[in-house]
């Protein structure tokens, strides 16, 4: 298990590998990913093969992500103890980012 | 029909990969479609109707997992042409709905030339070994040691000349990182 010092040395995540973990938290091969990434971001978001591969290797690389099927050439994977861990460390930084921004944006509307 | 096909010669530099792209674009638009990717600078084409393709190249040196490389970029809509090396070529036709990319940040681009990198990098103790022969020669440089000190060191330098061009393309890519 990793500590919270090794989890934040992985902060914060690139868009890419946020919601290529995100689709991870379920078993998915690497076009499923590509799939959901582009239909829950609605589009804005979409990750080519080339990217994705290479964050699936890393991801692999650091035990963030393990395989757990092999269906003929497709193989998926699923976010390791390690990965939830990461994905929820970075949740709670972006929440925290979201509250002091909003606290800033609203004080600043309240003096005007 | 054999008639059909096309040779073209045409040297392309590990950091030019998208003119090599653009030209292989450009010869699509003109009905010749790449078939297999250049030994040194060799392309086949297959002459056709012309169509608008969408060229893209990738440096994969796992290649234990190609299976799987491919498999992910066939189920993403990329056509596989070949490989000439460790360069895999892929196309699709252009204007498709679908995101034209391969790599879609540039995180990955980087890696792609980091790839190369490493790989220029492993090569690099073959060149140096020429430097054990000078012991055995003990000063008696023959001919032919001579010229195959020259060929040595005109790869060396080659090498280090791709390895700053590479170094420049990364930073490229570093810079629009920032803005």
């Amino acid at each position: 298990m990793m500590t919270i010092k090794q989890i934040s040395k992985h902060l914060p995540l690139s868009e890419a590998t946020f919601f290529i973990m995100l689709a991870l938290v379920t078993p998915k091969h690497g076009y499923g990913v590509m799939q959901m990434v582009e239909g829950i971001s609605k589009g804005a978001v979409t990750i080519g093969p080339g990217t994705l591969y290479g964050a699936f290797a890393n991801l692999e690389k650091e035990k963030l992500i393990e395989m757990v099927r092999e269906e003929g050439r497709r193989k998926e994977y699923q976010l390791t103890q390690d990965g939830r861990s990461l994905l929820e460390a970075q949740l709670e930084r972006l929440r925290m980012m979201v509250d002091l921004g909003d606290e800033a944006i609203n004080s600043d509307k309240d003096r005007a | 029909m054999m008639s059909d096909l096309h040779i073209e010669h045409r040297w392309f530099w590990a950091w030019q990969d998208e003119q090599e792209e653009k030209w292989l674009e450009e010869m699509s638009e003109r009905g010749f479609h790449l078939v297999k990717p250049g030994f040194f600078g060799r392309y086949e084409f297959r002459k056709g109707a012309p169509n608008r393709y969408v060229y893209r190249l990738d440096f994969l040196t796992n290649s234990q997992q190609k299976k799987d490389y491919l498999q992910l970029f066939a189920d993403a809509g990329w056509e596989y042409v070949g490989e000439f090396g460790s360069w895999q070529y892929f196309r699709r036709p252009a204007g498709e709905q679908e995101n034209g990319e391969i790599f879609t940040d540039v995180t990955s681009k980087i890696a792609k030339y980091q790839r190369v990198m490493f790989f220029l990098l492993i090569l690099t103790p073959v060149y140096l070994m020429p430097i054990q022969f000078k012991g055995i020669l003990e000063g008696r440089y023959h001919w032919v040691m001579l010229a195959f000190y020259f060929v040595w060191f005109m790869a060396l330098c080659m090498e280090i000349f791709a390895m700053i061009k590479l170094i420049q393309r990364i930073n490229q890519l570093k810079n629009t990182l920032k803005q």
